[in-house]
């Protein structure tokens, strides 16, 4: 009895992990349950994988390779924190995929356009779950490639930013030999490093409200003269409440550093108005109201948010710890399942 | 005196009288400052205003009167819910939380403010202790570190009755993600005049200055199981404080400092080093 279920359970892993079931999952993420094919090749093993992929690069169709590509990218992302080790093999797969679709005759254009978000996805991922080394690794690798992508220096200056709190082995900025700097110096420089990226990016595309966005912070805590015009710019700019929301916030922290209070209480409370359930504007208004003579409004606020019914996304958690880039993985999600 | 309201000035908590009481208006305004006492780890008993000096802006004062043990007290519990605390360590916080409400005493009040990311007033002020478990056994741990958002909101969510107010912040890690900054922070904890204690796995610098700015005190635990007892000793800390009312004759806006020491009797003093008016 025990020998039959053994053949059987073998025979069904046969059968499991054979190329036709790996192209099988591939059209499950397509077009029908993305999530249940992922949890489906999470069960299979390396050797078999590297065995599928070899088997269907001669045979998947074009539109299937996105496809492919998002599945392992996907797995990645869900194994990232509990299986860190396995998550560079699935991006592996996923780049297997994307040589192929570059190999395709006449589709460079759109393999590049494939690629560029592939990366985007990819170095946000690593940045957003403090893996910046990964990060980082991949963003050079990105803008080897793709050296004047706005995106990608964007996305390589925002893991600069993020790397100024990690005290990882991580060093992005080039020190004179043999002085250790000051972990403020450090920082600072870091910062600058990631402003410079900024920058840079926002010389191929000026409207990159994001850039601009972040640029203006990185000058309201350096006390740079230009912040309030870079981020005046990026209000003007910004495409969604989200980024209104954060242009008014930093507008309101700008001006408290410069200890305008009645300007900042006005930003804070235009952030507010624009995300009425997030917390950052009540808990920055309450505090600002304090420091204005206010300490009755500065508890009132306190009431409100602590009464309010609130949905967990503001978006000052997402800037400020990072966040995997929903744009590019939404468009290469599109693709993938595009018939 | 004449008729009307009794004056508080920002970060000047004043006495108010029982409602039962006329209620009398005057520019005066009466400052309270929790001192503890300790020595040799335990906390010095039977002190009167004899055995307290206390400066104002280096103006000696007239310490009105020493009180301990007798106000009820309003206690915030500031529990970080972060997703550091998966796990076993989840568990010995909201056994430590239990026996902390266990131990106040009927007149007490007790609320509960948790926080990953997300601040959450879990529990507002009040006696009922099934409240305080019920939340307690039903936390999360998930998110980021917002410890810095978390204390000013606490503070203000504080109801400043006649009540003792003691904060009780639990971490064990570092803030990540707050809006508001150290100095910001810290500067709302000096107009309230609250008292904060910290019960911490992690040495933090912010943790110390923050207790440093309320008068209160800093526990490092050196294991999960010792959560309990620390909460129990900062509850017991707090009890055994004294509580010492002034008028101060020295009238001038802004930053008070504050010194007290003792006469006639040694031990260590703990108190806000001053207040804003």
């Amino acid at each position: 009895m025990v020998l039959r279920t053994l053949l059987f359970a073998t025979a069904m892993l046969v059968i499991v992990q054979s190329p036709d079931e790996y192209e099988h999952i591939v059209d499950e993420y397509r077009s029908g349950d993305p999530e249940a094919a992922v949890r489906r090749l999470a069960r299979w093993p390396e050797p078999a994988v590297d065995d599928a992929i070899r088997h269907a690069t001669r045979r998947l169709r074009t539109e299937q390779v996105v496809a492919a590509a998002m599945v392992h990218t996907e797995l990645a992302a869900a194994i990232l924190d509990s299986l860190p080790s396995r998550t560079n093999a699935q991006l592996h797969h996923a780049v297997t995929w994307l040589d192929a679709l570059a190999a395709t005759r006449d589709r460079r254009e759109y393999a590049d356009a494939v690629r560029r978000h592939w990366y985007r996805v990819v170095l946000s991922l690593y940045a957003a779950t403090s893996h910046l080394y990964e990060a980082d690794v991949y963003a050079r690798e990105a803008l080897g490639r793709f050296p004047r992508d706005p995106v990608l220096i964007f996305h390589k200056g925002a893991i600069l930013e993020l790397a100024r709190f990690n005290s990882s082995p991580f060093a992005p900025v080039t020190l004179p030999r043999g002085r250790a700097p000051a972990s403020a110096t450090r920082s600072q420089q870091t910062l600058e490093s990631a402003a410079a990226e900024y920058r840079r990016a926002l010389d191929l595309d000026p409207r990159l409200a994001i850039a601009r966005l972040h640029l203006g912070w990185i000058y309201a805590q350096e006390d740079n003269g230009h912040a309030h015009d870079e981020l005046a710019t990026a209000l003007q700019e910004a495409k969604d409440d989200r980024a209104r929301y954060l242009a008014h916030l930093f507008l309101g922290g700008l001006a408290e550093r410069q200890q305008r209070f009645d300007d900042a209480a006005q930003e804070y409370e235009l952030s507010r108005q624009v995300g009425p359930t997030h917390q950052t504007p009540y808990v920055a208004l309450s505090r600002i109201e304090l420091v204005r003579g206010h300490p009755d409004r500065a508890r009132e606020l306190a009431h409100q948010l602590a009464a309010l019914d609130r949905i967990d996304d503001d978006p000052w958690w997402d800037y400020h710890l990072g966040a995997v880039d929903d744009e590019a993985l939404a468009w290469l999600r599109a693709e993938a399942h595009r018939r | 005196m004449t008729p009307g309201r009794l004056a508080i000035v920002a970060a000047v908590l004043a006495i108010q009288p029982p409602p039962s009481q006329p209620i009398f208006q005057s520019k005066v305004e009466i400052v309270r400052i929790d001192v503890s006492v300790m020595r040799g780890g335990q906390p010095v008993q039977g002190l009167t205003s004899a055995n307290f000096t206390l400066t104002d802006n280096g103006v000696p004062q007239d310490v009105e009167s020493v009180v301990v043990d007798r106000l009820p007290l309003n206690v915030t519990l500031v529990l970080d819910s972060s997703r550091s605390l998966i796990g076993e360590r989840l568990a010995h916080l909201v056994q430590a939380g239990n026996a902390l409400t266990t131990a106040l005493r009927p007149d007490d009040h007790a609320a509960l403010v948790t926080f990953s990311h997300q601040v959450a007033l879990t529990v507002p002020m009040t006696t009922d202790r099934q409240a305080i478990r019920s939340a307690l056994a039903g936390l999360e741990a998930r998110g980021s570190t917002a410890l810095r958002d978390a204390v000013h909101l606490a503070v203000q969510l504080d109801p400043r009755d006649r009540a003792r107010s003691l904060l009780l912040v639990f971490t064990d890690g570092h803030d990540t993600v707050s809006w508001l900054t150290e100095d910001a922070v810290l500067d709302t904890v000096r107009r309230s005049g609250l008292v904060i204690h910290v019960v911490r796995v992690e040495s933090d610098a912010f943790l110390d200055r923050l207790t440093q700015a309320s008068g209160g005190r800093a526990w490092s635990a050196t294991s999960d199981r010792q959560l309990r007892e620390l909460f129990t000793r900062a509850l017991d800390e707090m009890r055994a404080r004294y509580l010492l009312t002034y008028t101060p004759s020295v009238d001038t806006a802004g930053w008070h400092s504050v010194k007290v020491s003792l006469k006639n009797v040694r031990g260590d003093v703990t108190a806000r080093p001053g207040y804003s008016r």
